[in-house]
């Protein structure tokens, strides 16, 4: 360890030069906050990301409620079509029978008597009120109550028996045993009738799924002028134009990205899906390099305000582009946070397999990563974050094969092309570059 | 970005050269500013502070002395206000029972010296350092800290003393410093 020798006088002197070399990298969010505070009509988008988030949340959160007192709408294949000639009919399933005014006295007496009395005799009521609603309609309408399937059946609540004691159990069943009489003056065919014996809904089906991935990748980029200037000439002997594709004058190599994500489906129809969800990736590529013993100075010229009026900057760097000797790899990479919002359409499928295409649009927020201009000569890199844009927008396309191994749960893979349609870079800097990933999508998605 | 542009731009409001004069020296005044807080957490939030006074007063600067020591200068006192204002500083200015305080010096971390000094002057008791702060790497008289703290100037003098010696005794335990009371000798690495 460094000691140094000091007198009284040089004490303050010592501490001065010492402290005065003491850095410390604040927090990204500390800029946010400053930004916020400036700007306060363009509130960081942040906010506008937690909103969603916090909205898809309540969102899965409530499609995901059993609270038996709402009502709710099941396809038909969430029974066992097998057993039920109606297939392709949607079965609306209410708690009670506020749309049906002339079936209430049942509704109502049922639920009170069956917490006391004959359940299986108001199961009966029950189901035929059922079969009677869907010939009327012609359309699988079922009215049923789920009380009476669920929870009078199987959890009978002190507290509801408790509360219906004082009405006359007499009164009740004579009320029931009236209705009774008014549906068996109805005429229900033989074949519509068996759709009152629809079982229970199962759980774990549904129309929405959750679904977690993963995605390894190759990614790299295309690169290419944007300059908004000619060289200056006064700059020409020194600096060499900009070529239209400086990927000819550089050495970079692909490499290993990863993506991860998760978020839900909504099934629309037996084909088509919609999905969103929120997604983390990880890109970077690697650029071929040469350290330098000396620092040396570097140039860029960037896109000024002005049209064909660049800003000069110099700054000095110890990376150049060209030589022999040090290799290093410089690493640029983004740390990017996504909210995809897409579309799975079903290709075609056999027992066990599902062949799907989907494409997203991915709404972007570049959280970090490690950025390299190019000097204006092509001879340095000069490491500067600051140049990478902070929102961007990508696109991606997969094709995948889906395996359910067990009910509720398939597996997903299948190769996945991701492609930034923005520059990395702000318009400042003369050269734009798309990122592009290939990789492979491994999933699971699980049903409510 | 230069200095001038970073300057007329984020005088005139514009995010970009707001952000590029943040990146230049937010490192350099965050250091500032854990010398004077309780924690990391607290110097960001003195720093968040400073810069948000130092964008919206910086039309005033007149371009007379460097920019960074203009920015040095707002997020220092920055930083005392908010001492100030949560009374931190007012908590720990009994300083003259400060002798008496256990400096639990094995907290310093092994690391670069300029880390290592500073945390050394964090170890002193708030009133110590915020007086120690000003005077020796500031630069302020003892005069100008009186004003600052609502303090009497012969105590900033006396806190100053103490935690001079308080500094200077942690530091050579630490075998950061080795004090020379001879004259003509030569100092060494």
């Amino acid at each position: 360890m460094e000691r140094r020798f000091y007198t009284d006088e040089s004490f303050e002197q010592f501490l001065k030069d010492t402290t005065d070399n003491f850095r410390m990298y604040p927090q990204r969010k500390v800029w946010y906050s400053i930004y916020n505070n400036l700007h306060p009509s363009r509130k960081w988008p942040s906010l506008s990301v937690l909103l969603l988030l916090i909205a898809s949340v309540m969102f899965i959160g409530v499609s995901n409620k059993k609270d038996i007192t709402q009502p709710f709408e099941l396809s038909l294949f969430d029974y066992n079509v097998d057993e039920n000639p109606f297939d392709q009919t949607s079965v609306t399933v209410q708690d009670n029978f506020t749309e049906q005014n002339n079936l209430n006295n049942i509704t109502n007496s049922t639920n009170v008597a069956s917490t006391q009395t004959s359940i299986p005799a108001l199961q009966t009521a029950l189901v035929e009120t059922t079969a009677l609603h869907f010939h009327s309609k012609n359309r699988l309408n079922v009215t049923v109550s789920k009380p009476s399937f669920n929870y009078f059946t199987q959890n009978l609540q002190p507290e509801l028996i408790a509360a219906n004691n004082s009405v006359e159990e007499e009164e009740l069943i004579e009320s029931i045993e009236e209705q009774k009489e008014k549906i068996k003056n109805i005429d229900i065919s033989e074949e519509e009738a068996p759709i009152a014996n629809i079982p229970k809904p199962k759980k774990g089906k549904g129309l929405i799924a959750t679904h977690f991935y993963v995605t390894p990748s190759f990614g790299y980029r295309n690169m290419k002028s944007n300059a908004n200037f000619t060289t200056p000439t006064s700059m020409q002997m020194a600096l060499i134009s900009l070529p239209d594709q400086p990927q000819t004058e550089v050495s970079h190599n692909a490499a290993i990205n990863v993506e991860l994500g998760g978020g839900i489906y909504y099934s629309l129809n037996k084909s088509v899906r919609l999905k969103t969800g929120l997604q983390l990736n990880y890109t970077n590529y690697k650029i071929n390099a040469h350290a330098l013993t000396h620092a040396a100075m570097a140039t860029v010229l960037l896109n000024g305000p002005v049209p064909n009026s660049p800003t000069v900057i110099s700054t000095p760097t110890q990376t150049s582009n060209v030589g022999f000797n040090n290799n290093i790899q410089l690493n640029s990479s983004t740390v990017q946070v996504s909210i995809p919002i897409g579309v799975d359409y079903l290709l075609a499928q056999n027992e066990h397999v599902k062949w799907y295409v989907g494409a997203t649009v991915q709404p972007t927020y570049i959280a970090g990563g490690n950025a390299f201009m190019l000097s204006s000569d092509k001879n340095y890199y000069i490491a500067d974050a600051s140049i990478i844009r902070d929102f961007n927008l990508n696109g991606a396309f997969e094709t995948f094969f889906s395996y359910q191994p067990i009910s509720g749960v398939t597996l997903n893979v299948g190769p996945q092309i991701r492609y930034q349609f923005f520059s990395t870079y702000r318009k400042v800097y003369p050269m734009s570059e798309n990122l592009y990933n290939i990789g492979i999508k491994l999933g699971i998605t699980t049903r409510f | 970005m230069t200095e001038e542009q970073m300057l007329s731009g984020s005088i005139r409001n514009h995010a970009a050269a707001q952000e590029a004069l943040y990146h230049r020296f937010s490192p350099r005044m965050l250091g500032v500013c854990y010398r004077y807080a309780k924690s990391k957490e607290e110097a960001e939030d003195m720093l968040q502070e400073g810069f948000i006074k130092v964008f919206t007063q910086l039309h005033q600067y007149r371009g007379d002395g460097a920019l960074e020591g203009w920015i040095r200068k707002v997020v220092v006192h920055t930083c005392i206000n908010m001492l100030k204002k949560n009374k931190k500083f007012n908590d720990s200015v009994d300083i003259f029972h400060a002798n008496s305080l256990v400096i639990r010096e094995d907290y310093i971390p092994s690391i670069m010296q300029a880390k290592q000094v500073v945390e050394c002057i964090r170890l002193l008791p708030l009133g110590y350092r915020t007086v120690l702060n000003l005077y020796a790497i500031e630069g302020y008289s003892h005069k100008e800290i009186a004003q600052m703290l609502e303090i009497e100037e012969s105590t900033s003098r006396s806190q100053y003393t103490r935690a001079k010696a308080m500094l200077e005794s942690i530091l050579v335990k630490k075998n950061i410093l080795i004090k020379q009371t001879g004259v003509g000798k030569v100092a060494a690495p």
